[in-house]
This record gives C-alpha cells, sequence and structure tokens, in this order.
C-alpha cells in the first residue's frame, strides 16, 4: 500500500487509539461493519448486546470487556457452553498469556489434553487487536472447576508452546491490566525496532547536505549549519490525550501483528498540511524530539512543508494562528534550540501540524542560513524580508541587532499594531457611515502615530498597515457620495493586504447597501474577515 | 530448536493452506491475464417485487443463530456476487442497498454441501430473479476473494489470524457475469444500485472493508466495455 491517504491512516490507527469503554458500544456502533448497520437499516431495534462470549459466561466475562477497550474475543468452544449452560454450573476462569501471537486454539488445547483437563475446559477465548484480527498473546481459559484453574496455573507453565513458556493468571482486573500492558509493549517495541534502519525520503525539505548529520548528531552543536528537525505528526488518528509527545511512535508501528507500513502514514499528512499551509501560515509545530531520538528515521514522522511565506506577501502573518499555537511566546532565542518541550501539550490537543523547519543559528545573526534554505518567518521573523526577496542571506543585519531582542517580542508588537490598524479601520469606517466623520479621522490618526512610535515600525509590516490607514483616511476625508464606494474598497484592500478585518454591523449594511456582497464573499475564505454581528441578510462569510 | 539459517524452528504449521475448505491444485496452470466482457448499465431494466425479509431479526439472534448452526453443521458458508456493468469507462458494481447507509452485496448462506456456484445462482435469483418470466442467466467463472469471521463476531478478515483454526464462516466472493439484456426484480426493501468503482476506493466507512477494498481485488481483470 503506497499511496495511503489520510483516512487510511486513520482506520489504522482508530482500533489501537479508541478508548470506547463497552466492548458492546464498540461493536454497536462500528460502522465499519455491516453487519451492524443492517439491522438499523432494517429499522429493527439494535439490541446492542452482541456478545462475544458465551451467554452463561457473559456476566462474568463483561466486566473484562468493559475494562478493556480495542479487544474481541475469541471463542471456539460452542456446544460444551451451551451444555453447561443449562445446568447453570458456577465458572471458573484464569488467563493464559505470554503466548505467541501465532499460538492456536489448538495448540492451547492440546496442552491441556495432555494435562488431564480437557474434560473440565468450558471455552477459551483468544484477546485480539479489532484492526487485524491478531491475537494480543492472552487468552481467557474457562473451566467448570476450581481445581482446573489450579492444576493449569501449576502445570502450564512447566510447558512450552512454540518456545515460550506460558504464564497463568488469575482472573482479575489487574492481570488483564498487566496482559495488555504487555501486548502494547510487544506492538510498540516491536515498531521502534522497526523503524531503527529506516530513513525517511520525506519529499520536502532539503536543507543541504548536513541534514543527516545533524538530525543524528547531538542537537544544537552549536554549528552554523541549519538543521531540519523533524517534527512528528500529532498523532496521527487521534491518540488519546495524555501519550507524550516524544512516544508517538508507539502508536504508530505495532509489531508484526499491527503494521502499518511505514512509509506510508507520514505521507498522506505530509499532503494536507501542504494544503492546510498553502493558504495560510506555517504552523509553528516546534515538537522536538529528545535528542536520541534519530529523527530522520522513525517513520510517522512528517517532513516540515517548505515555508511558502517566504514568498508571500509580507503582511499575511501570524495573526492567523489557529487557535492553541501560542507556542511564539516561547520560542527560545536562537540558538537555543533545546527547549521544545512544549509539544506534548500541542500534541495532546490532537493538532494534525506538523512541521517547521527548525533552523540553527547562532544568536548574534543569521549569517550562516544557506542559500535556498527554508527559514520558518515565525521563528525567525526578520527574515520575512529576507524571504521576500529571495534572499536567505542576511541582509538587514540591523533588523536582528536593533530593534526588539527578542522574537516573541517583536511579534508581539506587531501583532499589537495590527489589531490597533484593524480595530481602527473597522471603527473609522463605521464612524464614517454613521457621519462621524471627524470621530474616524481622529481614530485613523490615532493610529498611524501609534504605529509610527512604535519599536518595531521600520519593519515592512508596520509600514503597510499605516500605508492602509493613511489610504482609509483619505478615503474619508473625500467627503461626497462616493465616499461608501471608497470606504468599501479600502476595507477590500485591506483585507487583502491580509490584515485582519473586524467589520462591525453597520460598515456591513453599508456595503451591502453598495450591493458590495461580492467584496465580502471574495474575503471570506480568508480567516481574517469577521462580522461581528452578522446581519442576516448576509450569506457570504 | 533453530533451524541452520537462524529461524526458529516452529513445527508443523496449524492449517495446511490459507483456503482450508479447498484442495490446493498447485501447479495447475492459469492465464497471465483475464479479460471480461463488461455490459453497459443501459442494457438493464429494473422491476420490483415482494419485500424479501432476513432470516435474523436482530444481530443478536443472527449470532444466536451463528452459534447454534455452528455446533450442528461446523463453519458457515456464505456467497457473495460481484456483478460488474459500466458506465463511463468506468466499471460498476451492482450494491443493494437497505436503508440510507446499509450496503451489502447479493447472495447469501449456502445449504449444507451445496455446490458455490448452483448456491449463488439460487441466492441470485431470490435476491433478483423475475418470479414469473425469464430466468436470468447467471455466468460465474471466477472466484475473487475470500473473508473469514473468526469468531461469533461482526468482524471479517480477508485471511484467517493466526491463533484461529476454527473460524466460523468463510464468506466467497464471486465474480458473475451477466447476458446482454436482462431484467432485474428488486425486493421493495433494497434499492439496486450501481456503484463505481472509485466511490468504493477507500471508503472503509461506508461500504465496509470487504465491499470497499474490491477495486483493489478486481484490478486484475481486464473489463471490456461493450457498447
Amino acid at each position: 500500500m503506497t499511496d495511503l491517504t489520510d483516512d487510511d491512516l486513520l482506520d489504522s490507527f482508530t482500533g489501537t487509539a479508541e478508548l470506547p469503554a463497552d466492548e458492546n458500544e464498540l461493536l454497536a456502533d462500528l460502522k465499519e461493519e455491516p453487519d451492524d448497520l443492517f439491522d438499523e437499516a432494517l429499522g429493527e431495534e439494535q439490541n446492542g448486546k452482541v456478545e462475544p462470549a458465551k451467554p452463561v459466561v457473559a456476566p462474568v466475562v463483561k466486566e473484562e470487556v468493559s475494562a478493556s477497550a480495542t479487544r474481541s474475543l475469541s471463542s471456539t468452544n460452542g456446544s460444551m457452553t451451551r451444555k453447561s449452560e443449562r445446568s447453570g454450573e458456577r465458572k471458573y476462569c484464569c488467563y493464559v498469556g505470554n503466548i505467541t501471537w501465532w499460538t492456536t486454539d489448538a495448540d492451547l488445547r492440546q496442552a491441556i489434553v495432555e494435562m488431564d483437563l480437557e474434560p473440565d475446559l468450558v471455552d477459551m477465548k483468544f484477546f485480539e487487536n479489532r484492526t487485524n484480527g491478531s491475537s494480543k498473546g492472552y487468552a481467557l481459559m474457562v473451566f467448570h472447576s476450581e481445581d482446573s484453574v489450579t492444576k493449569l496455573t501449576e502445570g502450564l507453565p512447566k510447558r512450552t508452546i512454540h518456545n515460550q513458556q506460558p504464564m497463568v493468571l488469575p482472573y482479575t482486573k489487574q492481570s488483564l491490566a498487566r496482559l495488555e500492558e504487555a501486548s502494547m509493549k510487544t506492538m510498540s517495541s516491536d515498531g521502534k525496532r522497526r523503524q531503527g534502519g529506516e530513513i525517511l525520503n520525506l519529499g520536502t525539505i532539503r536543507i543541504g547536505p548536513s541534514m543527516n548529520q545533524m538530525n543524528r548528531g547531538p542537537t544544537m552543536g552549536g554549528n552554523i549549519v541549519p538543521t531540519v528537525k523533524l517534527t512528528l505528526p500529532t498523532l496521527m488518528g487521534g491518540r488519546p490525550p495524555g501519550v507524550p509527545a516524544p512516544q508517538p511512535l508507539m502508536s504508530l508501528v505495532t509489531g508484526p501483528p499491527v503494521a502499518p507500513p511505514p512509509q506510508g502514514p507520514p505521507r498522506p499528512l505530509m499532503n494536507t498540511n501542504y494544503q492546510q499551509q498553502q493558504p495560510s501560515m506555517p504552523q509553528m509545530n516546534m515538537q522536538m524530539q529528545p535528542p536520541m531520538m534519530t529523527n530522520t528515521a522513525p517513520p510517522g514522522m512528517s517532513a516540515p512543508p517548505p515555508l511558502i511565506p517566504n514568498m508571500r506577501p509580507p503582511g499575511m502573518q501570524v495573526n492567523q494562528q489557529p487557535p492553541g499555537m501560542m507556542q511564539m511566546q516561547q520560542m527560545p532565542q536562537m540558538g537555543q534550540m533545546g527547549q521544545m518541550n512544549q509539544m506534548p501539550p500541542m500534541a495532546q490537543m490532537g493538532m494534525q501540524n506538523l512541521g517547521a523547519v527548525r533552523i540553527g543559528l547562532p544568536s548574534n545573526g543569521p549569517p550562516g542560513i544557506m542559500p535556498g534554505a527554508h527559514i520558518n518567518p515565525q521563528v525567525y521573523p526578520g527574515y520575512q524580508q529576507m524571504g521576500m526577496q529571495q534572499h536567505p542571506m542576511m541582509q538587514r543585519p540591523g533588523a536582528f541587532s536593533e530593534g526588539p531582542t527578542n522574537d516573541a517580542e517583536f511579534e508581539e508588537i506587531m501583532s499589537r499594531n495590527r489589531t490597533v490598524s484593524s480595530s481602527a479601520i473597522s471603527r473609522a469606517v463605521s464612524d464614517a457611515s454613521s457621519g462621524d466623520i471627524e470621530g474616524a479621522i481622529e481614530t485613523l490618526l490615532t493610529a498611524i502615530s501609534l504605529i509610527k512610535s512604535s519599536k518595531v515600525s521600520y519593519d515592512d509590516r508596520c509600514k503597510q498597515l499605516v500605508t492602509s490607514l493613511q489610504d482609509t483616511l483619505a478615503g474619508i476625508e473625500t467627503k461626497g457620495s462616493s465616499r461608501l464606494v471608497t470606504v468599501s474598497a479600502i476595507v477590500v484592500r485591506v483585507a487583502a493586504a491580509g490584515t485582519t478585518v473586524v467589520i462591525d454591523s453597520c460598515a456591513i449594511d453599508c456595503v451591502v447597501e453598495l450591493n458590495m456582497c461580492r467584496f465580502l464573499s471574495l474575503l471570506s475564505p480568508r480567516p481574517s474577515l469577521t462580522p461581528l454581528r452578522r446581519p442576516t441578510h448576509l450569506s457570504a462569510s | 530448536m533453530v533451524r541452520e539459517n537462524g529461524w526458529p524452528e516452529t513445527g508443523e504449521t496449524a492449517l495446511r493452506s490459507s483456503i482450508p475448505s479447498q484442495v490446493a491444485e498447485l501447479g495447475k496452470e492459469c492465464p497471465l491475464r483475464r479479460a471480461l466482457l463488461l455490459r453497459h448499465v443501459g442494457n438493464y431494466t429494473f422491476a420490483t417485487k415482494d419485500p424479501q425479509t432476513e432470516r435474523d431479526t436482530s444481530v443478536q439472534a443472527r449470532f444466536q443463530r451463528m452459534r447454534e448452526e455452528y455446533d450442528v453443521v461446523g463453519m458457515r458458508r456464505s456467497v457473495e456476487a460481484v456483478i460488474v456493468v459500466h458506465e463511463h469507462s468506468l466499471p460498476h458494481i451492482l450494491l443493494l442497498q437497505i436503508g440510507t447507509s446499509f450496503y451489502k452485496l447479493p447472495g447469501g448462506e449456502l445449504e449444507q454441501g451445496e455446490d458455490e456456484r448452483k448456491g449463488l445462482s439460487r441466492l441470485l435469483d431470490e435476491a433478483l430473479g423475475n418470479p414469473e418470466g425469464d430466468k436470468t442467466e447467471w455466468k460465474i467463472e471466477d472466484e475473487i476473494s475470500n473473508w473469514w469471521r473468526p469468531n461469533f463476531d461482526p468482524p471479517r478478515y480477508p485471511y484467517i489470524p493466526a491463533h484461529c483454526t476454527k473460524p466460523k464462516e468463510q464468506i466467497k466472493l464471486l465474480l458473475v457475469q451477466l447476458p446482454e439484456k436482462a431484467t432485474f426484480s428488486v425486493p421493495r426493501n433494497y434499492k439496486l444500485i450501481a456503484v463505481p468503482l472509485y466511490e468504493l476506493y477507500d471508503n472503509s466507512t461506508c461500504y465496509g472493508p470487504l465491499i470497499s477494498s474490491l477495486p483493489t481485488t478486481l484490478s486484475r481483470f481486464n473489463f471490456v466495455y461493450s457498447s
């Protein structure tokens, strides 16, 4: 399977990731199983109690069933149980663990026959992975008498089945938990082993020959060579929160029984990210692997998408961070690449984004950026300008040495300015439309001066904010019937420049009056336009 | 207990072949390629007939009956028909739709000892045959895939899991070729739809693993689109 898609990805992990508390629920709302849908479609009352166990053992088995998530039980001994069901005997259960996944029901039965316990055996059920039906390596044995259970506990571990010594555990929740854990571990350790030798070739980012060596060596050797820190996809397919980010490999590649192709999963994810990122800004997912992990290797990591922002007009900015990505503030200074451990919370938010390019730079500026390097403008916003000029080399050393020493501060001020300008514009527009020209002019002038006096006023983005404010001002000053047209044209222009424009309902009304709906609909796909109070007649946005 | 090349000795295999119920004719020659003639969907007319009720009234009842029969007869054998037509240069598979969201292939359970092809013909007559009128000739020449149900549970897999020696049900998919023209009588409680392959591909959420994997399974055939 070389061309997996997101759906595949999700599907293959649904089994191990989801934890419905009740096996019956799991069975009942399995969309993938036509059998269940079948009954729904017939309009039958769906009896959610699809019992994997025999009716007689059901009360006994159900407890454990609800305790474990992705199990299904296989029953091999139909007739015996039915007979005993009628007699209503008590059943005695125990778990048999530490068996290989290819140990069959016949193998266990053979062992039981050899121990002369066969007549007493009621049933045995294997615990399986729902996704692919393979055994988890343990089974439940049900006997008529406790004596048999004791004999099994003593006798079975003395034998070997497929060169492994089976373990007999009592029928308790703790046993079940232990066995589940053991099966998870087997799966994950197999996965990790598998990843060891693979080189990921995920297509997009190639930053020079140093990539391999940097990724394997210690982090931030202080070199000037840009490093690609591949980041982990946040759990493909919704791993339950709480799984720490550096460990997601466990969920991705589970052992021989459950093994999605290693190369497959990252790619589709990457593609979606690609699409997500093209229109919007790069996600700053600074997930950093602990240094010992060879980050290139493990499957399930997707290469960061190329940083398109380099091409984009500088106005489009970080304001459009998806909710929850506030890591900007925590962006360590250049050179401090070691601390990106904020990722676990991100991972837990189940975000699907994945990648940022982490460029290793010395703190005195970016002289080491290789030509052609894709640089995350959020990490190094100063580079934004360089990106614009298609030149990664330092062109404005001043940008770094003067001004805010901290990128985070810089961005903070920048975003504050943006907010100032957008709110000023919208305020001014609404004032103007309601007739208060002077108030509008004043608002705009204040905004302009605020931005000009800020620390980051040299930045092109600020300059553009100022320009748009001035345009608005000019438009408002020209009194006349064309005012509304001008105002709305300005709104369009401003929004096109990427600034967030918050238009309140008055302004919208004006725009609508002038049949400017089409402008709004043009704008609406962009996340920047947010009508505050959505008038009912507006269908756009 | 290790072989010369380092692999552990595992002893006898649990099952002799992957389709245990069939005799494996090793070395039998089969053509590398298989070409089949597909008819255009417009060649066929559809009528309705009385509703066909299911044998089991609920999921639980279904598995209960499965268990009971297993004790008597052993593994249940089911057959399902993959009927392919074409439109717009794409193969379409005929599915029966129940309600809004459930799809199945025409087919059903075989009786004890019944031959697969004869059994499927019988089941197709029950599902799509005309009660009075011409009997449609179903041409069944290809076995496409086998699925197994290891437990009395919904999941089915295209293989018998390693730890299972006694699956409870085997579902066999057979390719059915149609005559040039025919009328199908569809029970009123079903809708017969022709679904293009791209709609099924990778769409396990809507159609289930069995039907959604049909495009891959059918890709080995060279379907000739007759006009």
